[in-house]
């Protein structure tokens, strides 16, 4: 790493000199300390973007757009963007529509709101690995949930979740939720308070508090949000696989990929999934992203207090 | 304007936890009057105004418009206009949208809207400037906002905290001009706190001095700029020079007052025993013959004046404002009128 380093800055003299120097010959050194940080990037992502891209136009047989269009031929390979979003979407909708009322109910400092956050930092330190193998037992015929509803009684016969959508619906709800719900709870105590209070004494009942004062300023947050939400979910893997139907109805994109790349050895096609992957998942974060310049995006405070 | 006689704030506490923030502030505020609550930071001003908008409960006590209980009603109901501390201007709203946000919330017709915020720029002379959003405007146009923003809706009562005390001097003079000027054209009831004795001499109908919660002292400015009954509120409203005397009572509502061999007079109830006596620096007299011998001490140019410390000749110092130059180092003698003299029975420390 550190032959990236400019030869100027490894010879180093009195630094505060040569900055002042350069500066004084109209050379300022100082944008060159982000070279480490271009380093890795340009090594960890960009290259291995460029080298899946251009890989993808080499498929193992047929013109440079075979697996493109093998892709957008085949339904079980296209048809996954629909199942993805199908899952994704919904998914994303929900979690950001609860964490924004949750979070907002809890904007007032306070030991709930504490404790809350706490308990909702563990799902996402547990991954989504864990906590599907987890849903796996507590969800199955004959897991807790199933058992104490049938002795309660209010269940004659297990709920079957498994292996269906919704089963994978759940488990990102539980490992998304709390990622929206801490983002929102920073997007919302980030508004000054005493701007609802103006709009109280002014009249406004406290659902029109929320609606007219903190949803506008909250706008480009939660298109923030969601966008990070939406990318995560539409990555979904190891969900689907164990908690959903990997055959049908949550076959998503990542998984056409995967089978791609380690059941039929071809890693063209398997690129080639995978950069169609981020168009889609660019072009639903540009539109939301693009819907927040509606928005005000000034400071969330007010005046100069 | 929404007619109404009076609002009382009967016995009215708020309490924190186990803190005390504001105890038994029982205060008549008539309508057209302008109120002031004055006390330094800490004393309950702005607690005392949250719980009359309804931003705070009470702990006890009750506050009444008329005949009206309204302490029960959310603020929305109450319907006073406040004018906050950071001017609390919605930012994301530009500031004819500010302004309308009361008419709105109150079901006024679009067209009225429109005429009245017009009116309200134009009288806070701003009606060039009814599109910017907040951010682009300076602290005393954000200010003038924020008043025509509670003052549109016509409310009984204003209600304005510090709202002077992010502006630089020379625009707070300005803004307090202002602020009098829409009280009086307007012809609303406001109730104004701040922690500046000038500021509350020179705006008010009637000042309330608040210390620790409690109120101290209430009546007009000269009252309160003349004949202040505690100590505290002596201190408060700028009687910087305080001695320790020993009072003898001398005519009905006249003291003497003698300390280390010096004798001066003042006004006050004390009775025979210790006490204290409290003047102004713009009270002190230099004299040619007579009076309390001292050496000037340290000496201040004001521009207008001098400021500087008369040091007695038992080391005790004396603030005095003088018209003449002094040098420091200089014999003086000085006298204060017995008028402006304030004899308190107790001593300093107790304040
Ligand atoms: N929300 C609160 N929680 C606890 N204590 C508070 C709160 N608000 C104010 N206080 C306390 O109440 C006292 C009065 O505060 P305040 O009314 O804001 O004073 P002022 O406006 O006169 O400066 C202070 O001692 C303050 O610390
Ligand atoms: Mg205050």
């Amino acid at each position: 790493m550190s032959s990236t380093f400019p030869p100027a800055a490894a010879v180093a003299p009195p630094r505060p000199k040569i900055a002042h120097d350069a500066r004084a010959a109209g050379r300022d050194l100082r944008p060159l300390l982000v070279l480490p940080g271009l380093a890795v990037v340009l090594g960890l992502f960009c290259y291995p973007f460029i080298y899946g891209l251009i890989l993808s136009f080499e498929p193992l047989e047929g013109g440079p757009f075979a697996n493109y269009i093998a892709f957008f031929t085949n339904s079980r390979l296209y048809g996954t963007i629909g199942t993805t979003l199908w899952l994704s979407l919904p998914i994303t909708i929900v979690n950001v529509g609860l964490a924004l009322p949750v979070a907002y109910a809890l904007r007032k400092p306070s030991s709930s709101q504490r404790i809350i956050t706490t308990i909702l930092v563990v799902p996402i330190t547990l991954g989504t690995v864990l906590a599907a193998e987890g849903l796996l037992s507590y969800l199955s015929p004959n897991g807790w949930m199933n058992r104490a509803l049938l002795d309660i009684g209010l269940i004659s016969e297990p709920i079957r979740l498994l292996h269906k959508p919704a089963a994978v619906i759940i488990s990102l709800v539980i490992t998304g939720f709390p990622f929206a719900f801490l983002m929102m709870l920073s997007y919302v105590t980030g508004i000054d308070p005493t701007l609802a209070r103006a709009a109280a004494t002014l009249g406004a009942p406290p659902h029109r508090q929320f609606m007219r004062i903190y949803l506008p300023l909250l706008a480009p947050g939660i298109a923030i949000t969601f966008a990070l939400c939406f990318v995560q979910a539409f990555a979904v893997f190891p969900s689907a696989v164990m908690l959903g139907a990997p055959a049908g109805p949550t076959r998503v994109i990542s998984l056409a990929a995967y089978e791609a790349a380690f059941e039929q050895y071809d890693y063209s096609l398997a690129s080639a999934i995978a950069i169609i992957m981020g168009i889609v998942q660019l072009a639903v974060v540009g539109a939301v992203l693009g819907l927040r310049n509606f928005a005000y995006r000034g400071p969330a405070a007010s005046g100069k207090g | 304007m929404q007619a109404f006689q009076e609002l009382r704030l009967d016995h009215i506490s708020r309490h924190f936890a186990n803190h005390a923030a504001l105890r038994e502030l029982d205060l008549t505020i008539r309508a057209g009057e302008f109120i002031s609550l004055l006390g330094p930071s800490g004393c309950g001003k702005s607690t005392a105004l949250n719980c009359i908008a309804g931003l705070l409960s009470l702990t006890s006590g009750q506050i009444r418009l008329d005949n009206k209980r309204i302490d029960v009603l959310p603020p929305e109901q109450r319907g006073f206009g406040m004018v906050f501390q950071n001017y609390a201007l919605f930012p994301h709203m530009s500031v004819r949208k500010n302004i309308a946000f009361g008419l709105e919330m109150r079901g006024v017709g679009r067209a009225e809207v429109a005429a009245r915020v017009e009116k309200a720029l134009k009288l806070v002379r701003l009606d060039n400037l009814g599109e910017r959003l907040p951010g682009q405007l300076s602290g005393g146009q954000q200010q003038r906002v924020a008043i025509a923003r509670a003052a549109v809706i016509e409310p009984p009562l204003v209600l304005m905290d510090e709202p002077l005390s992010n502006l630089d001097a020379k625009l707070r003079i300005e803004m307090r001009h202002e602020i009098r000027r829409l009280h009086n054209e307007l012809g609303l009831t406001t109730i104004y706190v701040t922690h500046d004795q000038d500021e509350a001499l020179s705006l008010s109908d009637r000042i309330v001095v608040m210390r620790d919660g409690v109120k101290r002292q209430e009546g007009t400015p000269e009252e309160l700029y003349a004949r202040p009954q505690t100590l505290d509120v002596a201190l408060f409203m700028g009687f910087r020079n305080v001695l320790e005397v020993s009072a003898h009572p001398a005519g009905p509502g006249r003291v003497r007052a003698e300390t280390a061999g010096l004798q001066m007079e003042g006004v006050g109830e004390a009775p025979v025993g210790p006490a204290v006596a409290a003047f102004r620096p713009d009270d002190v007299v230099l004299t040619d013959g007579d009076g309390l011998p001292a050496q000037v001490g340290q000496v201040e140019y004001c521009g207008r004046d001098w400021l500087a410390d008369l040091r007695l000749p038992d080391g005790r110092v004396v603030l005095a404002r003088s018209h003449l130059a002094l040098n420091s180092g200089e014999a003086v003698r000085f006298t204060v009128p017995a008028d402006r003299v304030r004899v308190f029975s107790g001593d300093a420390a107790a304040a």
